[in-house]
């Protein structure tokens, strides 16, 4: 595993926190993932329900379990990224780099990293129907950063596409600028988000991680 | 990214040539290439080992041909 | 563990995402449903509305999400992934605890949960089932009606096991 310092953000006060990016997660930091995050995430569950919130504004991967996709982190195709700080994960990522082809016209049957998974910690998880803020900010944005550093080390230039669950398809199109490319069958009828190797040039410009 | 080993590939001009030309395809470098076969062939071999078959798929023309691994 | 030295992401790029994701309820990628990952996908259609089943079982008893949970002894958030989960696979051993709460047959529950190799009867009343029950959050007269007509098929299918 290798480590990268970054800086996240306190979502309350908004002063930056020291954090490490990690790449080469392995199987066994997904167990410790899954140890981390879920009693937090039963409890989200329970304030939930005694709130009667209704369920189209429960955050969509409340139920997810990182420890079962452990077994992915074997394949040579699959990486696993984490953000960590204050001696936990803030934030986990998995992409794939070899199944997947990109679809937009200018790039179509190029080879890019596909972002299988992408999830931040449920403390920071802001859920305004239960006065929850979430501790730490950034999280996702810088994850995202580095599936773009990814794809332009693996020679892809930059190329990233991803299937988002409906409560985080503005965050991709307009604050990542990737493209919409329509709803996918095969994909429980998500919209399919793919960053040109054009669009892929301003997050290289100035974030050479080598 | 992790540390890398260096071997020397032997291949013959018909391969060479078909490197070179997805080289030129995929936009990627011939090592890149490469490495995406064989992390491609890991990817469909475990899925086989797990008793799952490959398909092609023609959505125009409505066929499936399953792809023979051995 | 190495660490590595570099340039970070550009700090004004960054601060803009972020805006972007405080917006979002949630920035998750991967799925409405739980990725098992290296289990199998190959189940039939019946076995996706196992959790829809389980949910209006759980109205029709009144039970909360919680009570359930308590009274099948099985954890919390697993009710949860199962009830809003279309591809979740569950422990053979929470098919049985609900069943037993539930007062359904547990044979043809396995088979809807996607353990088992349905009966093509329960296939075609689980799929019948579906077309005709939305999640909601008090039963209708019309999922009522679905639900009775589909557990009747269960039971049915059950006699002479």
């Amino acid at each position: 595993m290798s480590s990268f310092p970054i800086q996240i953000q306190l979502r309350e006060s908004r002063t930056d926190v020291d954090a490490s990016l990690l790449d080469g997660m392995a199987p066994q930091d997904l167990l410790v993932v899954e140890s981390e995050w879920s009693a937090e995430r039963s409890l989200v569950v329970q304030e939930l329900l005694r709130n009667g919130v209704d369920r189209a504004k429960w955050p969509q991967s409340v139920h997810w379990n990182w420890a079962k996709k452990a077994p992915m982190l074997g394949m040579l195709e699959s990486s696993g990224f984490g953000l960590v700080c204050e001696n936990r994960w803030q934030g986990v990522m998995m992409t794939k780099t070899a199944s997947a082809f990109a679809r937009l016209a200018a790039d179509k049957g190029k080879p890019l990293v596909y972002l299988d998974f992408l999830e931040v910690a449920p403390w920071n998880w802001a859920i305004p129907e239960l006065g929850r803020s979430g501790r730490f900010r950034l999280i996702g944005s810088t994850l995202f950063w580095r599936a773009v550093q990814q794809s332009n080390e693996e020679g892809f230039h930059g190329r990233v596409g991803l299937h988002a669950l409906p409560q985080a398809e503005s965050f991709y199109e307009q604050g990542c600028g990737m493209t919409a490319l329509g709803r996918d069958a095969a994909k429980q009828n998500l919209l399919y988000f793919e960053l040109s190797r054009q669009s892929a040039e301003r997050y290289l410009q100035t974030g050479d991680n080598t | 990214m992790a540390n890398k080993r260096t071997m020397t590939l032997n291949l013959t001009d018909a391969e060479m040539d078909a490197l070179e030309k997805l080289s030129e395809r995929k936009d990627l470098s011939k090592t890149a290439v490469l490495r995406q076969a064989l992390r491609l062939y890991q990817a469909v071999d475990a899925r086989i080992e797990r008793g799952e078959k490959l398909f092609f798929e023609d959505e125009a023309k409505k066929e499936k041909a399953e792809v023979m691994v051995l | 563990m190495n660490n590595k030295k570099g340039t970070g992401p550009d700090r004004d790029l960054l601060l803009r995402m972020g805006e972007f994701e405080d917006s979002c309820h949630s920035i998750s990628v991967g799925g409405m449903a739980a990725d098992l990952g290296m289990l199998p996908t190959t189940h039939g259609d019946a076995q996706r509305v196992f959790g829809r089943l389980i949910e209006f079982a759980r109205r029709k008893k009144s039970l909360s999400v919680e009570q359930l949970a308590e009274r099948a002894n099985v954890d919390l958030s697993e009710i949860v992934e199962i009830e809003m989960d279309e591809a979740i696979i569950p422990e053979v051993r929470t098919v049985f605890q609900l069943a037993t709460v539930l007062d359904l047959p547990s044979a043809r529950l396995m088979e809807v949960a996607g353990l088992a190799t349905p009966r093509p009867e329960v296939s075609h009343a689980a799929l019948k089932f579906a077309a005709r029950s939305e999640p909601t959050a008090k039963l209708t007269r019309e999922e009522r009606d679905a639900l009775e007509e589909f557990v009747k098929v269960l039971i049915e299918s059950t006699d002479g096991d």
